[in-house]
């Protein structure tokens, strides 16, 4: 009876598992297959799974109409950018506060998450100001140190707890044997911390990948990324099922793709610190 | 090798003052141990030494230089710690070579001294292996080389044997004793293990409440102790502590008497020494000597050694007798105010060694 029972439990988690996991993943099916419909398809009131005429139109004319190159650029360049540049910020705070915490480091840490618990649209008046009058709107170069500021917290708080599981005797011992400031971050920590940075790193990519309040709000078309450009197919008449999915499946591919190959860093980077 | 030298060097963690400011010589190639209870500032006090940890106050000489202000980097010491402290992504061989690389050594004169120190320390076979491939005791053997590779000024050891076995731990005491005598090193070790301060150091620094207690050579230490404190520090089992009407009996606070000098009982006593009969407790048998945990209404718990195949059982009544002349006697502040004389004492007298024990002592 016993086991039984435990191989019923085990069905029954397997299959809550699954029918999650599905369930999460069928709107992006859908967009996917939508994506390959005529908009005639799209919108018809009977389900068409595979059974359809699949057609490449609307790559073809989101590309003719948008250029999704265009934006496929801003989006790289706004998301590996504000990345490289967040990593180099949070590994100096992060080091700082793991290693040389001080009474308020604590504080400072909670502080700093707090920010995140703001509603971001309570900052975009005084932002939107600031950045017409420094000429940042609809720029790439804004919307780098707007991710940054955004993102911050987050990669502060996970390399601190990536850094808090380095033994600091490791440290001290690279100091004793003569390794100064620039040898001790590069040649003992970076390495040591390696997992941490990419899963870092690689969850900021996809935050800002997937951003679009402040893209939105900041962009009109020079420094528009893919988010943005997904939006510009929204219609409240519903006619553009078929190439909205193609705009949607085109931009979350790259981002998909990425994250795909490296789930496991992903995951790592995610429950990190979670299960201490 | 150097001579090290703290003048009035303290510590404050914000308003708490855990080493109060103080003075301590160590001479070039002399074998130190700070030893002392957990929180008595030893570990701290490496720190300082080492550049870790700032002082709040004082100066560190390095043969005569104060380095106070220079960061470990600078200051030329190896430090061998508790968690040997390997850098795990990097292999055997990496690790001892890194003190080099940080001096800017050539890669080929750094291998080759590598490939040397390696086979010192028996560890050739494992120069490509990482850390964690090995056991305790290897990589204790590593962070041994890595400390030595550089010639450092001086050793710093931060209870460097607490996390291996006790087989083990004798084998790396003596490996560090032996690593001592060859490079003629200044060496300063941190434990709370009485033993291994015991029979490593040349001299002992008796570390309560980041307070230098005393200093002194082991056998000084053990025959002659300052105080209470380091009477009941040295000696294993500890030294027992009788108060109340017996001390006073004595005129003083405090009668301290080793567990090797209770004796037990046969036949009449000396006039003057006391006999009581106690109540056997636990025994705990080594081999060669038993220690056995024993009690009495006025001298309360005590630890006495028997022979190792004594038939002394658990239970049993027993007449022990203590001799005054062995007693330790302290004050009320916990101060030696005498130290027996029975024990017997060796002198060197132009060249010939003198036994004088107390008996002889008594007749002359």
């Amino acid at each position: 009876m016993k086991i039984v029972m435990v191989y019923f439990k085990k069905g029954l988690v397997t299959v809550a598992a699954w029918g999650l996991g599905l369930l999460i993943f069928v709107p992006i099916l859908w967009t996917v297959l939508t994506s390959f419909k005529t908009e005639e398809e799209a919108v018809a009131p009977n389900l068409h799974i595979l059974n359809f005429s699949w057609t490449l139109e609307n790559y073809i004319e989101v590309q003719a109409r948008s250029d999704y190159f265009h934006h496929f650029w801003n989006s790289v360049v706004i998301s590996f950018g504000s990345t490289a540049i967040g990593l180099v910020i949070a590994v100096m705070a992060a080091w700082a506060m793991a290693f040389f915490p001080r009474r308020n480091t604590k504080d400072i840490l909670s502080w700093m998450l707090s920010t995140k618990m703001m509603p971001a649209v309570g900052a975009l008046i005084p932002i939107f100001l600031i950045f017409r009058d420094l000429n940042l709107l609809d720029s790439k170069m804004g919307l780098i140190i707007i991710m940054v500021l955004i993102n911050l917290p987050i990669m502060v708080w996970m390399l601190y707890s990536y850094f808090k599981e380095i033994p600091l005797a490791i440290l001290e011992a690279s100091r004793m044997d003569g390794a100064g400031l620039w040898s001790e971050v590069t040649l003992i920590l970076a390495p040591m911390a390696l997992p941490g940075l990419f899963s870092t790193g690689l969850l900021n990519l996809i935050l800002v990948w997937n951003e679009a309040f402040w893209t939105l709000n900041l962009t009109a078309a020079d420094a528009a990324p893919l988010s943005a450009f997904i939006a510009s197919y929204s219609s409240p008449e519903e006619l553009f099922y078929a190439k909205l999915s193609a705009a949607s499946t085109l931009a979350i591919a790259p981002i998909l793709i990425i994250g795909w190959f490296s789930q496991k860093q992903l995951v790592r980077g995610l429950t990190f610190g979670a299960v201490k | 090798m150097t001579t090290i030298e703290l003048v009035q060097v303290s510590k404050k963690f914000g308003t708490l003052e855990v080493i109060p400011p103080l003075d301590l010589k160590i001479e070039t190639g002399e074998f130190v141990v700070f030893v002392g209870p957990s929180g008595s500032g030893k570990t701290t006090l490496l720190r300082i030494i080492a550049g870790l940890e700032t002082a709040s106050s004082g100066q560190i000489l390095l043969g005569g230089k104060d380095v106070i202000k220079l960061p470990s980097a600078k200051r030329e010491m190896a430090m061998v710690f508790q968690s040997y402290a390997l850098y795990p992504h990097l292999t055997v061989g990496q690790n001892i070579g890194f003190p080099l690389k940080m001096a800017g050594v050539a890669r080929a004169e750094r291998e080759a001294r590598v490939i040397k120190i390696a086979e010192t320390l028996n560890l050739s076979p494992y120069l490509d292996r990482r850390p964690s491939a090995l056991s305790g005791g290897q990589r204790q053997r590593v962070a041994i080389g890595r400390a030595i590779i550089r010639e450092p000024r001086a050793f710093l050891f931060d209870e460097p044997l607490s996390n291996l076995d006790a087989a083990l731990r004798a084998t790396m005491r003596l490996e560090i004793m032996e690593l001592h005598h060859k490079f003629n090193a200044t060496m300063i070790f941190v434990t709370h293990d009485q033993v291994e301060a015991m029979t490593m150091a040349d001299r002992i620094v008796i570390l309560n409440q980041g307070r230098i207690e005393q200093t002194g050579s082991p056998m000084e230490l053990f025959t002659h102790p300052v105080n209470q404190f380091v009477a009941g520090f040295l000696g294993l089992p500890r030294m027992n502590f009788i108060g109340g009407e017996f001390a006073k009996s004595y005129g003083v606070k405090t009668i301290g008497i080793r567990p090797e000098s209770i004796a037990l009982s046969s036949g009449p006593a000396a006039i003057d020494h006391p006999k009581f009969s106690v109540e056997v407790g636990v025994i705990e048998r080594l081999g060669a000597d038993s220690f056995a945990h024993i009690s009495d209404s006025s001298l309360g718990k005590m630890t006495m050694r028997l022979e190792g195949d004594s038939p002394i059982r658990y239970g049993d009544r027993i007449m022990i007798e203590l001799n005054p002349e062995q007693f330790y006697r302290f004050n009320a502040e916990g101060l030696t105010i005498g130290s027996p004389i029975i024990r017997p004492i060796t002198s060197v007298h132009e060249g010939v060694v003198t036994t004088i024990n107390n008996k002889k002592r008594k007749r002359l």
